[in-house]
Parts: C-alpha cells; structure tokens; sequence
C-alpha cells in the first residue's frame, strides 16, 4: 500500500463509497434499460426507416449513443450529485479534509471519478452495441450512406460518436459539481441541473427562431448548438460536426471546476 | 488575558496570535493568543458561545481566520499548517460518517483518505480500543447509538497514531460507564508517544464538564464572549478564586479571631473547623507571629485552594448556574 500513488488509493476509497450507494446503481440500471431497448428497437426494426435499407453493424453504436447523448447532460448532473451532494448533507467534508488533503484535490478527485464511471459506462455501452450490431447487422449498406447523410460511415464515424457523447457528459458533470458546492446540496444540485438542461433546449429553440429570423449568423448557430449539448450534433446532415464543440466542452468543464475550487477553498467547511 | 503555561523545554505543540473569527457582526473568537504545550492534555473551558468550538475549528483547519496566526507542530503558514494536519485527529461538534457505510468501512475509508499505512490490524485495534468490535463494528453508521458514533469518532481521530488530538466534548451521549473509559482512553493516549518523531501527544480537550477537565487535564484556557481569559495549570484556576485566603486553626479559635480583627486582619469566616483569614500571599508568617506573641499556637495554616468551578466563575465572572 505504501507504494501506491496516495490519489490513486483515494480514487479507489472514492469508488468503493460511491459503489455501495444503491442509488448510483439503479441510474445504472435505467441507463442500462435505455441502451437495451435502444438496440431491441434497431434489432426488431433492422433497417433504416429514413431509406428503408437494412443497418449495417457499424449503426448500431450510432443509435445506441443517439440515446446516450440525449441522457448525457442528465447523467452528468446526477452523478455529480452522487459524488458531491450527500457529503454537504452528512457533513463528511470535514472527515474527508481534516488531515490536511487539499479541497482542491478531492474535487478533482471526485470529478476524476465521475469521468473514469462515465468512460466505463460507454465501453460498455458501445461494446454491447458493437456485439449486437456485428450479429444483427449487415456488413455493408452504401445505400443508406448515400441517401442519409447523417449516417456513420462507417466504424471510425461511430467511435467519434462514442467520443463526442463523453465530453458532454463530462461538462455536465462539472456544472453538477458547481451547483451542489453552490447550494450545498444534493437537490439543490440536480434540481437546478435538470432545469438548467430543460432551459437550454428552450433557449435553444428560441436560438434557432432567432438564427433563422433575424440574424441567421454562425455566431447563433454555434451558441445554440453549445447550448443544446452537441447531443445530436455529431455526424448531421446541415448540423456543425460535434468535434468542433469539442474544445469549447472541456473549456466550460474547466471552467465550472475553476469556479468550483474558487468557491469551495474560500468557504469556511461548515459541519 | 492571563497567559501562563508550565515551563516546557519543548516548543509548544500550537501556538496562536492574535486569533480572530468574524461571522457577520459577531467576534466568535477575538484576539486570542495562546500556547499549549506540547504533551499532556489541555483542556479548553467556557460558557456556550464563548468561541471554544470556532477556536477548535480553525486549529483543524476547518475554518479561515480572520486574523492571526496559527503555528501546528511548529508549521506556520497555510502550507504549514496543511502539512502539520496530517498529524492532527480532530473530532469537532459531532461525529461525520458515511451513514450507509459501516462502522469498519467507514474506518477503512478514511485510512485510505488520510494515507495512514496501518492497514487492517490498526482498523482492528482502533475498533477494539472504542470497543466497536464484533456486530457493532457491521453496523451501518446510520443505525448507530449516539454512544456508538462517538465512539467511532474517536477512533477515526486516532488513525494514523496523530502527534495532536483535537477533541471537543468528546463525552457526549456517552452513558456513565463510556465516559469513564474514553476519560482513562484521553489518559493513555496523553501518556503514549506519538509516531511523529518520538514526540510526545498533546491532546486539547474541550468540554462542559469541569470534573471532567480536572480529572484529564494538565493545563486549562477558559474562554468567554470569544476572549481567552485564562491559560494555566489547573491548580492555578483554583488560586484564582482563593487569592489571599487563608485557613487557620489555633490552639483558641475564638481568642484568635478577636486578637486579629484587633490587629487589623480581615476575618472572613469562622467555623469549628478554624478561621478563614484574608491575607495577600507572602504575609502568612506575620499572622502566626501576632498570634504567637498573644501565646496563641497554630496547629494549622493553609492557603485556601478554591474549586476549579469557583475559579471558573472567578475568571469568567459568571455569578452561577451552569455553564455550556
């Protein structure tokens, strides 16, 4: 034990408490009930319903992360609630912080947490769907391609899929952690959480309204795209690809934890 | 502000200066400097919010000062003080557990938090040394007596074997037994070095139970409305209160009385155990002279040791009642 890396050993006492919470296994479980009748719906179908033509294996990913990406922003600000919140009601910071470990490490710690759980979550998500898609899928359809722009090309389009999904995942995850340091509290965490997301599909409507009324300019269209999460940005027929918005997510996950960390080291650590 | 400690030829185990905390408009904790030496248990007294707990917290780290200094083991700064608080157990108001953890897991958890290398035979020894061994240390901390997770407090404030052990009220909702045992526990640990370089423990003990500090403590500091006004030996809270006091029994009480109040001394009280006689220290001697030259004898004379409750309401000019 005494040669291990000390934020190593933390990581994994974080994992064990986090691991024991039945409450983190049943979002696991939903989310697991998504991505399963994501992919009994692709495989009862079998085909492309846009074309018509049977989906190729590579397109299973693709759907099975076209759901993932709409739950990201919510699985993010949940977990973070998981990881964060309860510690503000038990009052365990101060068991966590009383021999001298920086706040600023056991944020990043717990942020780090909640991105390796989120990673996992994906592989298996995008093997499982992988698995399925190279039983019930075709080997080859350069119809649909033809004819649905939107459509993954092939394996490389749909890992991008899985690596685009991730980073919004993430960015929620930081903003979750914000709001729970704000308010000091799981409900207050991902009770605003959620309703920021809600509000950010109607901004991003309104946007859209805007963008296509009055100003119709890149400048709109990039905000409402931010806005919305890139959820469904990737790949798009007239939509910017999501690996453009790639830097400006992390550039806000960075952000909410700078303001984080700036929150929670001048605060007092109340009992 | 009185501000006395024994002579120690080792440097203090905390030092404060000019100690502040403001919430709002109210001085919790106001100016106070303090030096707690290093070995043996000081305890921390006074009435509820006279700053005792803010005073706690911000040794632990748990809250900023407004003004001061804080120097922890000999480490100043804010790096210091980080870096000396991985020798520090503090257990502050109430005990903070994981609640869907148990007892043992909760323990484990923390090792691991802290870096503490003892593995699971510490975990062991530190559930028997609370006795939270066998079913008790399974149980979730959710389903915990008050006892239990005080207990189980304690114990996590003792990982790692820590140089400084910052404990307040660490007697509460203990029933009568448990408090004796974690009394003789705060004995054994102030008599036990700690790991830190051989250095002895020195563990700070707040409480509202002034038997309590009496029976554990070396050294007391007694706060009120966020001052410190006290800082000493025990004993010297009780000289406190009895300062030019003095007992004196005689070969005739009654002829002594009268031959004194003629002398000029002031006569307090008499009872058929003697006389109680106010003199500044240092003038004893002239009462047994004036009463020997009468052909009185003294069979007895002693300064009055006051309580340490009478002291404590010396110091704090508290006219009585309970305190915290």
């Amino acid at each position: 034990m005494t040669n291990i890396n000390p934020v190593i050993v933390a990581l994994r006492w974080e994992w064990f408490r986090l691991s024991r919470r039945v409450g983190f296994w049943a979002i696991v479980g939903i989310l697991g009930l998504f991505v399963v009748g994501a992919l009994a719906i692709a495989v009862g179908m079998r085909f492309v319903p846009a074309v018509g033509e049977t989906m190729p294996a590579y397109g299973f990913p693709h759907v099975v992360f076209d759901v993932l990406s709409t739950l990201a922003p919510f699985l993010g600000v949940i977990l973070a609630g998981f990881i964060f919140g309860g510690e503000f009601g038990w009052g365990t910071w101060r068991a966590s912080l009383a021999r001298g470990m920086p706040a600023s490490r056991l944020i990043l710690l717990k942020i780090l947490l909640g991105a390796v759980v989120l990673v996992v979550i994906w592989i298996v998500a995008w093997c499982l769907a992988a698995l399925v898609g190279l039983v019930a899928g075709e080997n080859g359809a350069e119809g649909i391609i033809q004819q649905s722009p939107g459509f993954p090309e092939g394996w490389g389009d749909a890992g991008l899929k899985f690596a685009s999904a991730w980073p919004v995942a993430v960015a929620y995850l930081a903003l979750g952690t914000l709001l729970c340091v704000i308010g000091r509290s799981t409900a207050f965490g991902v009770g605003v959480g959620i309703g920021l997301i809600v509000a950010e599909t109607i901004g991003y409507r309104l946007l859209g309204l805007l963008a296509g009324l009055i100003w119709d300019i890149e400048l709109v269209d990039y905000l409402r795209w931010t806005l919305q999460g890139v959820s469904s940005g990737l790949l798009g027929n007239d939509e910017p690809k999501a690996i453009v918005f790639l830097p400006a997510l992390l550039a806000y996950a960075g952000l909410f934890c700078w303001v984080t960390l700036a929150i929670f080291s001048r605060r007092d650590l109340d009992s | 502000m009185t501000n006395t400690t024994p002579e120690n030829n080792q440097s203090p185990a905390v030092t404060v200066s000019g100690l502040s905390k403001r919430f709002g408009r109210v001085r919790a904790v106001d100016d106070v400097t303090l030096n707690i030496p290093a070995g043996g248990v000081y305890g921390l007294l006074g009435p509820n919010g006279s700053g005792k707990t803010t005073l706690l917290s911000m040794l632990a780290g748990f809250l900023n000062p407004t003004a001061g200094a804080i120097t922890l083991l000999g480490e100043t700064g804010a790096a210091g003080q980080r870096a000396a608080l991985r020798h520090v157990g503090a257990l502050i108001e109430r005990p903070t557990f994981w609640p869907y953890l148990s007892c043992r897991d909760n323990l484990r958890c923390l090792q691991g938090i802290y870096a503490s290398h003892g593995g699971d035979d510490e975990i062991e020894e530190l559930l028997d040394t609370v006795n939270l061994d066998g079913d008790a240390a399974t149980r979730k901390f959710r389903a915990c007596s008050t006892g239990m997770k005080q207990r189980l407090g304690i114990a996590a404030t003792l990982l790692g074997n820590p140089s400084l052990l910052i404990l307040d009220e660490p007697t509460n909702g203990l029933d009568p037994s448990g408090i004796v045992e974690v009394r003789e526990l705060i004995r054994d640990l102030a008599a036990a070095d700690s790991t830190r370089n051989g250095q002895p423990r020195t563990i700070i003990l707040a409480s509202h139970l002034l038997n309590e500090v009496e029976q554990v403590c070396d050294c007391v500091g007694v706060m009120a409305r966020g001052k410190l006004l006290y800082s000493g030996p025990v004993s010297g809270m009780g000289t406190t209160s009895s300062n030019g006091r003095v007992h004196i029994r005689t070969t005739d009480d009654d002829q002594a009385a009268n031959l004194l109040s003629e002398a000029g001394w002031e006569l307090l009280d008499q009872s058929e155990d003697g006389l109680n006689v106010a003199a500044t220290p240092g003038r004893e001697w002239e009462i047994t002279r004036d009463l020997a030259n009468a052909g009185i004898y003294v069979a007895e004379l002693r300064p009055t040791v006051g309580s340490l409750e009478a002291g404590f309401m010396a110091v704090t000019g508290e006219s009585g009642g309970e305190n915290e």
